[in-house]
């Protein structure tokens, strides 16, 4: 049987180490996308640059919904905002983008022409590198409040079922590098759910939860900021990456709650997803500067999660 | 005045037969074992730079002998307590302690968080295979349970945690890696993850929890602390007239009303207070504390959709007052 060691990772190449040994170690508390420029981020990928700007991002929010007189599909209770915090985010560290919020967002926004032909992900989800969705979801699901001012005949749920309609960093638009989604359950580990619709997108990381999430207002703001944070002691550098920041913040505080984040890494190689998987930093662009070759090996992922346990209001749980 | 007109409400609304066959429970029930229970005033921290630091180092400790460098700390307790959200809400390095340390402060929750990501980033030597994949690749739950239990000793005799912690009713969570490749994968422990909330009198002070994160190799490698202050009202003795049953009946009386086509999904109960997230402090009476989602369902059109967590804590005291907590996501 062939045997495959899981690659070994560089800890290292994210150093911003003194020339002079004496010197005094720089502690770069806040470094931003421009103290980047003598990074290598493609980790030895050697994959070929982003042909747009990665620096960019799309943003949806749904915060209220109805709770009787509407589609089943329209149902929940209101939540808190969450996209304000990271639109801030991401701003400080040099992205630009768009936010909507509300009744002017819409499922079709997420939806791919190429599965349903009224989609319009090239305008909106699919147009700029990273891609959040904030309301409600479940296994395999996103939900709006209200369906959007849509053209008639078109969008008819608020339920966006992933597997068969979204398909970022591909098809149309084809933009999409990375993905958050603060709702509930879209991220469930079980049953292959992750491969089988998450999956369907060709992009290079997603995250979100394994159960119902407690999410406070600015624990988007803060994962992105967090992954700007570099260790730096003059001969080892440790990051801190999508996948340690996720670990730590997406869960609740102690007793609150039992959030289970999931990060959820996928390319065209086993290296690529290794590597991707253990260096990626969103708020420095490393991960999202690179081109993210299609078409992503379907047996071919890494995943970290807390298991904090599920929800039974979650599909597979 | 809301809780009230909702307490109403609650008493004269009855919800559904269906509601409570369809709602799912935890295994582990919350047990009110008192006759009587007291209120609590409990009120957020507001560290000053100084007790930030203090806090800090004795927090950093547990994980190396060697002590930060003042001014660094300084800085750093300085940023966390700054108004800048940027500087406030960061992992901040430690690099002359560790290689690996990182810390990060929430002044709003007296929330100190400290990882150590050199281990963290280290997977252990497993290999892809087509066999079971077997978690337990390190020194494995019981050795990792032994660190927890020692940490929480010296946690406690450094002053970082005040109180009682039941080792006993501990939360396990698990980070698990998974990886995979050709048909081929791997799945391991990175660390293990146990939570408790301090408990006074039989009641969790949610407000006041420690996260404890043990490494597969054996070694602490996270630590999440939050605090508030607590005392007792004095001639605050209440008696308990609220069992389990009703405050179950109660928490689907009133989702009944709020979402009638919606199913409830309790995850954990537990007899508890928890500050409003807004507030700085409270008087509270304890209550039994629901941590639930809910799930609404058109089969008819395949749409088994959104589902959320929140807290509600039922009033175990002749109030029987139903507050709704925490809703989100």
């Amino acid at each position: 049987m062939k045997r495959h060691i899981i690659p070994l990772l560089l800890l290292t190449t994210v150093c911003g180490c003194p020339d002079d040994p004496n010197e005094e170690p720089i502690i770069d508390v806040t470094a931003t996308a421009t103290d980047t420029d003598d990074f290598d981020p493609t980790e030895g990928a050697n994959l070929p640059p982003f042909s747009g700007d990665p620096m960019t991002f799309y943003i949806e929010e749904s915060v209220n919904f109805p709770s009787a007189n509407a589609p089943v599909s329209c149902l929940n209770d209101d939540v808190n905002q969450v996209g304000d915090w990271a639109e801030a985010a991401l701003e400080d560290h040099g992205f630009v983008g768009s936010y909507t919020l509300g009744g002017a967002g819409s499922p079709i926004n997420f939806i791919d022409p190429t599965t349903v032909g009224f989609g319009n992900d090239g305008n909106a989800a699919d147009s700029a590198r990273v891609t959040i969705y904030a309301g409600h979801g479940n296994s395999g699901s996103l939900q709006w409040g209200s369906i959007g001012a849509v053209p008639p005949g078109t969008v008819t749920s608020c339920n966006l079922p992933i597997a068969n309609q979204m398909r970022l960093g591909t098809a149309t638009g084809d933009v999409s590098g990375f993905a958050i989604y603060a709702t509930s359950c879209t991220a469930n580990t079980f049953n292959n759910n992750l491969r089988n619709t998450l999956g369907q997108s060709q992009i290079g990381q997603q995250v979100g939860w394994h159960n119902s999430p407690i999410i406070s207002d600015f624990l988007l703001g803060s994962f992105i900021n967090q992954t700007a944070t570099s260790v730096v002691d003059g001969s080892v550098s440790l990051p801190v990456t999508n996948r340690t920041a996720w670990m730590g913040i997406g869960q609740s505080r102690p007793g609150v709650g039992k959030n289970s984040p999931v990060i959820y890494t996928t390319g065209a190689s086993e290296l690529e997803t290794a590597e991707r998987h253990f260096t990626a930093r969103l708020a420095l662009g490393i991960g999202i500067s690179d081109d993210i070759p299609e078409p992503q090996d379907q047996n071919a992922d890494n995943i970290s999660w807390v298991d904090n346990g599920c929800s039974s209001s979650c599909i597979f749980c | 005045m809301f809780t009230q007109a909702l307490l109403l409400i609650l008493l004269t609304t009855p919800h559904s037969s269906t509601a409570l066959e369809q709602a799912t429970w935890p295994s582990e029930k919350a047990a009110v074992l008192t006759s009587q229970v007291s209120q609590y005033d409990v009120v957020r921290h507001g560290r000053s730079v100084k007790e930030l630091t203090t806090r800090a180092t004795l927090a950093l400790s547990m994980f190396t002998e060697d002590p930060p460098d003042p001014s660094r700390l300084e800085r750093w307790a300085r940023e966390s307590l700054s108004d800048d959200p940027a500087k406030r809400l960061q992992l901040h390095p430690f690099p002359q302690l560790h290689p690996g340390l990182v810390v990060m402060y929430q002044p709003l929750y007296d929330d100190l968080f400290i990882m150590e990501l050199e281990s963290l980033h280290r997977p252990p030597p497993v290999k892809l295979s087509k066999d079971p994949v077997s978690p337990e690749t390190g020194v494995g739950e019981n050795a990792a349970f032994d660190v927890m239990k020692s940490t929480l000793d010296k946690l406690s005799a450094k002053g970082l945690i005040k109180g009682t912690h039941s080792v006993a009713s501990a939360q396990l969570g698990l980070w698990k890696e998974r990886s995979r490749a050709e048909g081929l994968s791997a799945e391991w422990v990175m660390e293990y993850q146990w939570t408790m909330n301090r408990i006074i009198d039989g009641v969790e002070f949610i407000d006041a929890g420690v996260r404890i994160g043990v490494h597969h190799e054996g070694h602490l490698s996270s630590l999440r602390i939050t605090d508030v202050k607590v005392s007792k009202v004095p001639n605050s003795s209440l008696p308990v007239t609220v069992d389990l049953p009703k405050a179950r009946s109660l928490l689907l009386g009133e989702e009944s009303t709020a979402h009638p086509k919606a199913t409830v999904h309790v995850d954990q109960e537990r007899l508890a207070v928890m500050l409003d997230p807004e507030l700085s402090g409270q008087t509270l009476t304890p209550g039994i504390l629901f941590n639930y989602s809910l799930r609404f369902e058109d089969t008819a059109a395949n749409v088994v959709n959104a589902s959320r967590q929140i807290l509600t804590s039922v009033e175990v005291t002749e109030s029987n007052a139903v507050r709704r907590v925490f809703p989100s996501h």
